[in-house]
């Protein structure tokens, strides 16, 4: 191991790869440490995290049909739209407000060893993906009840959520690093994505009047998510919002690890 | 072969008191803040010098005893030595693998059983899963934990808590072993125990740091010293000349405080 004080703020463009491409070697210390997260956290409980998936699916419940009473609509309709709705908002929601807490809470490693910091991302994207595993029966299920087959668009869902989960991975990187400089960020960032949650069309089915509504065109929430609903329902991917959100993965991973290449020396410093 | 080689080392700290922590505090300073210089918000908060040219050479077999008043750097320069910081000026150059015996919290989950924190340690250490299986057990007798191995750490004592810690940092087969301050939370026969693997570690021709505030215990563990004072450090003398370089006075030094 050498390090060396920084000469240019390119000279660090090496050492930034470095980090990333040790985190990835890493994979198995992140997924033990997010493992052991859910773990801990329901230690004690009998069922554990299929906790949140039964207010999950409770939730779901009580969405799906009371809302199409309301709104006079079928409720083989309006169910499974919600259903996977919800469980991905779910995800992606809880994945970002986490994001903030990455490296806050891994302090302690930090301040002794010098492991990279993407690899508690990454820790805290596998933890999001072991939660979400345990919500997607829900979808399931409800996919099954309704008799929706997908078919091929399960590989496009994936698609959609491997896209999402890029976009997550830059934004959380980003957000972990200026949390742990501003302590403030994690609780503005819980406000929005609240305000986001009801902004965008999730639980609700944008009506004709509605579909130019920016909540609807320039919302990468909702970008997300039909990437990952749409070829669920009925087969086919918004191949417009795969290519937004796919773009706004490589910008705003070039941005990122521009902002980590400057900060990445700091962080530690303020933990 | 292990070596250390710390060449021109500084670091510097951002101070950043708990209420310039919010980010409301930072936008009122750029919203109402009086010229342009508090625009730059690396000037809108103090630097610590915590350590200011040190210069270090360690080789296989060397035992490093640091002392220092407190505040004198003996934790941010192992810290450095752990890859954890990295220099502002200079470089640091550490070749073998790393155990730090800095903080007993490391990765250690209090509601996580013994084995699930040896696994975590193991892991945060560097071993892949088989190496940690394979090493389990001799961690586990070495601890002398036993059946508390599978309850949970909160119902550990803090020796048992230190044991368990001690024994996990050491099984790696570390090179370069950082120790700050002695775990003195053992008992007698524990600390006689860590003491015959300690020195078994060194003498396998591997490089001990250690800071301490026990001339005694530096003494004993250790064949070479540094004294720090305010993030310098004096040059490495041999162990015998320790009393010599605790009598010197401290070095006068402006260093410490800046506004950058």
């Amino acid at each position: 191991m050498r390090l060396v004080a920084r000469a240019s703020y390119f000279s660090d463009l090496r050492e930034t790869w470095r980090d990333l491409a040790t985190s990835v070697l890493r994979l198995p210390l992140a997924s033990t440490l997010a493992v052991q997260d859910i773990l801990v956290r329901y230690r004690g409980s009998v069922l554990g995290p299929w906790w949140i998936t039964i207010s999950m699916g409770v939730l779901i419940l009580g969405i799906g049909t009371n809302y199409a009473a309301l709104f006079h609509m079928e409720v083989k309709e309006l169910l499974p739209y919600v259903a996977i709705g919800l469980v991905f908002w779910g995800f992606i929601s809880s994945s970002i407000s986490e994001g903030g807490d990455a490296f806050v809470s891994a302090g302690a490693i930090l301040r002794q060893s010098a492991l990279p910091l993407p690899i508690f991302i990454f820790r805290c994207i596998i933890r999001n993906y072991i939660n979400l595993a345990h919500q997607i029966v829900i979808v399931i299920g409800v996919l099954a009840w309704f008799r929706i087959f997908p078919g091929i668009g399960v590989a496009w869902s994936l698609l959609g959520l491997l896209i999402a989960t890029l976009n997550i991975g830059w934004l959380n990187l980003a957000l972990a690093m200026v949390s742990a400089r501003f302590r403030d960020i994690p609780q503005i960032v819980t406000a929005v994505l609240q305000f986001v949650f009801f902004l965008t069309p999730i639980f609700w089915i944008p009506a004709a009047g509605l579909q130019n509504s920016p909540a609807v065109i320039m919302n990468p929430f909702y970008f997300s998510i039909q990437m990952i609903r749409e070829p669920l329902l009925h087969g086919t991917m918004p191949m417009e919002y795969l290519r937004i959100m796919g773009l706004a993965a490589l910008a705003g991973w070039v941005a990122t690890l521009l902002l980590y290449n400057q900060s990445r020396r700091r962080v530690v410093h303020y933990l | 072969m292990a070596n250390i080689s710390v060449e021109g080392l500084s670091l510097y700290f951002p101070i950043i008191g708990a209420d310039t922590h919010s980010l409301k505090r930072y936008l009122k300073q750029v919203a109402i803040g009086g010229g342009i210089a508090q625009r730059n918000f690396a000037s809108s908060h103090s630097t610590l010098v915590a350590l200011h040219n040190v210069n270090l050479s360690l080789s296989p077999g060397d035992r490093l005893g640091l002392i220092g008043s407190n505040g004198s750097g003996k934790t941010t320069l192992l810290r450095c030595l752990a890859g954890a910081y990295t220099p502002d000026i200079g470089s640091v150059e550490v070749n073998g693998r790393v155990a730090s015996l800095l903080d007993l919290s490391l990765g250690i989950d209090p509601s996580a059983t013994g084995l699930e924190n040896i696994r975590i340690r193991g892991l945060v250490a560097g071993l892949t899963p088989a190496a940690i299986a394979a090493k389990t057990e001799e961690i586990a007798e070495f601890s002398g934990l036993g059946p508390f191995l599978a309850m949970p750490l909160k119902s550990y004592s803090s020796g048992m808590q230190a044991r368990l810690a001690f024994a996990t940092a050491t099984a790696v087969e570390a090179e370069v072993l950082l120790m700050d301050e002695w775990i003195a939370v053992g008992d007698a026969q524990f600390r006689a125990q860590a003491n015959e693997r300690l020195t078994s570690l060194v003498d396998k021709a591997h490089i001990l740091v250690i800071a301490s505030h026990d001339p005694s215990l530096i003494r004993s563990l250790c064949n070479k010293v540094v004294r720090m004072d305010h993030g310098i450090a004096s040059e490495v003398v041999s162990i015998d000349q320790m009393d010599e370089l605790m009598a010197r006075p401290a070095p006068g030094t402006t260093l410490g405080w800046s506004k950058s």
